[in-house]
């Protein structure tokens, strides 16, 4: 279950300078990036294909889609979601951690200025003086 | 319906009687064909078969009404009603109605349909009197048949017919066409593709008689593992092991194949009716239908080819008076056929009508500015154009065809499961359309080349032959690189530009393609090898290049992409024009 005592869980990483939150129901798996093929005439935003235990999945950058400097890091990570029969992999700057977030932490009425479409932005939440942003990825695929 | 029934029965029900009346479909057509009586018998058997499973799911109405088209079937077999076209028409119309009622069943298992229209049809038909003449002959015939059914202890009675046929006043009434085609409609739309495939046992059997001859194998290779002896043995259990889930993934596959029965039958449906609505005498015939291929193959080709027949009917015949105007003495004809091969299954759609105007073609192709009035073209050529957008050259717009779905895409759609298709006409003689399917589309031989650092796929199938070449071969002019192979020129392409790869390796080979009567090369760093791959989809937005067909897993673990290079030959040949 992924709602208890109030509380939904969240996958937190970061992506740039900014720590975002995906509900942890919509990630199937969490992976160390591996080789990519190259996919061509793909949106920028897409780095390439990889081979998941047999399948075939697009990998999307986040860091170019929400504008932030393309670093490379050696903390790099895959978050990979299941839409329906699809699949997706986002590629991160770096897994923080997994927690619970109560319902009434969560501020959903901000204006921000942030390259994130509003409606994949479930809202904000903050922890030691930090901003995560809460971003449902499922939606986001919608405006790759 | 009276009580609720098990789903899963119902379930049963609906497959055992989609089967039934597939088959009750291919007995009225024999019927319309030949009107031979022992075609009844089978009707009779499945009608019959149809009324007892539907009773015992409690489907009374729907058992009623079988049961009252039994009776007909009844009569017409004991001669009490004539059987002519209008009673095989009937049946077949009956099948429509049974059929709607199924699909209906499929999403509310507690319909249940209106029967007083077929039953006020069979009270039509079964009150039509056969010709003085002929009603003495039969009673004859049936006094004759009666006798040697008494002989053979058969439940009907003698009597009881004979005053039937007394009975027999009134004239039937012609039947209404329009109804008819509502059912056709209302019947396409239904149809739906079944999430379930039937299997021949034996297949199974040997599927499992494999998978036991690998599981030993396995277990003697297990076993020199654990002892870590690897002596020849080991080696001859390994690759037997290998060789067995070769024969696995073989059998494996075929279960998903299905023969093209149903598929030509459909068709010879859609021609029979057509020809009717439109009055034109034509003959159809099947051929090669026992021909195998992939149920997902099968079901994207259906609908192309009932746009293929549909035109062919009423666009490639001539209706009678253009027929006799014309001079033609032999009799119109559609034949659908199929003929196995090692890696596919072609499908001939051949009429006998009038053909296709080159001239007409030309002409249009001109107005729609594909070709100039200059261009040099085949005549052959010039007919494939037709699978072009927005080309249709009928001076009308029918019922039938005409609008809705072109013929680019019944192209489009033979394409995504791997196919091909083109027409070959001779004007005033008949049109041949020529369809292409790939027996597996989920396994395929390839050629694996290198471009850069990348490693892609081209079908074995797509490739006319493979060259080495160097860059000085490559004669560079103003309209692009051209090199000359055994005397003949031919474009040549790089596939890194076509595909934005940055590399600065020297070109060491380059697959030739023909894209009808012309050749193109595609230039690449090196050959790696040849495979048979699995073909995978590509997880996530379909955004990239149109020439990719699909993706797979390579040896090395990297993904892989498979190139359509026929698709990327037609493209840049259009452009270079």
């Amino acid at each position: 279950m992924n709602t208890q005592f109030g509380e939904t869980k969240y996958l937190i990483y970061r992506i740039g300078n900014d720590h975002f939150g995906t509900p942890l129901d919509q990630i199937t798996e969490v992976i160390e990036p591996n080789n990519f093929s190259c996919l061509p005439d793909a949106t920028r935003i897409c780095l390439g294909i990889m081979n998941l235990r047999g399948e075939v999945i697009s990998v999307y950058d986040l860091r170019m889609a929400f504008g932030k400097k393309v670093e490379d890091d050696i903390d790099n990570f895959l978050i990979l979601i299941n839409d329906y029969d699809n699949k997706f992999s986002f590629y991160v700057d770096q897994m923080i951690e997994v927690r619970g977030i109560s319902d009434k932490h969560i501020e959903k009425d901000v204006k921000l200025d942030l390259k994130v479409p509003r409606d994949c932005l479930q809202g904000i939440t903050k922890k030691d003086k930090r901003i995560i942003y809460l971003l449902d990825l499922i939606k986001y695929t919608n405006y790759i | 319906m009276s009580d609720i029934v098990d789903e899963e029965l119902i379930e049963i029900f609906l497959e055992e009687a989609t089967d039934y009346l597939e088959l009750w479909e291919s007995a009225c057509l024999d019927l319309i064909k030949t009107e031979d009586k022992t075609y009844l018998d089978n009707l009779f058997r499945v009608a019959h078969n149809l009324k007892g499973s539907s009773r015992t799911l409690g489907m009374t109405s729907f058992g009623d009404l079988v049961h009252k088209i039994e009776d007909l079937i009844t009569d017409a077999k004991d001669d009490v009603v004539e059987l002519d076209s209008n009673v095989a028409e009937f049946f077949l119309f009956c099948n429509h109605v049974l059929n709607d009622w199924m699909n209906k069943i499929k999403s509310d298992p507690s319909y249940s349909g209106d029967i007083t229209e077929v039953e006020s049809r069979i009270k039509e038909l079964s009150s039509k009197k056969p010709n003085e003449k002929k009603v003495e002959d039969k009673k004859e015939e049936i006094v004759e048949e009666s006798i040697i059914e008494e002989e053979k202890v058969e439940e009907n009675n003698p009597i009881k017919e004979e005053d039937k046929v007394e009975e027999v006043v009134k004239v039937a009434v012609p039947q209404p066409q329009e109804k008819k085609t509502e059912a056709v409609n209302e019947q396409k739309k239904n149809r739906t593709s079944s999430a379930s495939v039937r299997v021949p046992s034996e297949r199974l059997d040997k599927l499992i008689q494999l998978i036991g001859e690998l599981s030993i194998s396995q277990s003697m290779a297990n076993e020199s593992c654990q002892r870590r002896i690897f002596d020849e043995n080991f080696f001859k259990n390994l690759r037997f092991a290998w060789k067995v889930s070769k024969e696995i993934q073989e059998t494996a596959l075929s279960l998903r194949m299905n023969s093209l029965k149903s598929l030509f039958q459909r068709l010879e449906r859609t021609a029979y009716e057509i020809s009717r609505l439109q009055d034109k005498d034509i003959t159809i015939e099947v051929e090669g239908s026992e021909c195998e291929l992939d149920k997902q193959a099968i079901e994207a080709i259906t609908d192309p080819l009932i746009h293929i027949i549909r035109n062919a009917v009423d666009h490639g015949i001539e209706n009678r008076k253009e027929r006799e105007l014309s001079g033609k003495k032999e009799k119109s004809k559609v034949i659908i056929s199929a003929i196995s091969s090692a890696d596919g299954v072609a499908i001939f759609v051949k009429d006998n009508g009038k053909g296709l105007s080159i001239d007409k073609i030309r002409q249009k192709a001109i107005e729609k500015g594909i070709i100039d009035t200059n261009t040099k073209i085949s005549d052959l050529e010039l007919q494939q154009l037709i699978f072009n957008p927005g080309f249709s050259t009928a001076e009308k717009v029918t019922d039938i065809s005409g609008r809705g779905v072109g013929l680019d895409v019944v192209r489009q759609k033979i394409n995504e499961v791997g196919g091909e298709i083109n027409i070959k006409s001779i004007f005033g003689q008949g049109t041949t359309f020529n369809i292409f399917v790939p027996l597996n589309i989920n396994i395929l031989d390839g050629i694996i080349v290198r471009v850069g650092r990348e490693k892609f796929i081209v079908s074995l199938s797509e490739i006319h032959e493979i060259v080495s070449i160097s860059e000085n071969e490559v004669d560079k002019t103003e309209n692009g690189n051209v090199f000359c192979r055994r005397g003949i020129t031919l474009p040549i392409f790089e596939l890194k530009d076509i595909l934005n790869i940055t590399t600065d390796e020297a070109t060491t080979s380059a697959i030739v393609i023909k894209s009808g009567s012309q050749f193109i090369a595609f230039s690449i760093n090196a050959v790696i090898g040849q495979h048979s791959i699995m073909v995978r989809p590509i997880m996530g937005k379909e955004k990239y290049s149109s020439f990719i067909s699909g993706s797979t897993v390579l040896g090395d673990g990297r993904p892989g992409l498979i190139l359509s290079v026929k698709k990327m030959a037609r493209t840049i040949l259009q452009r270079l024009k």
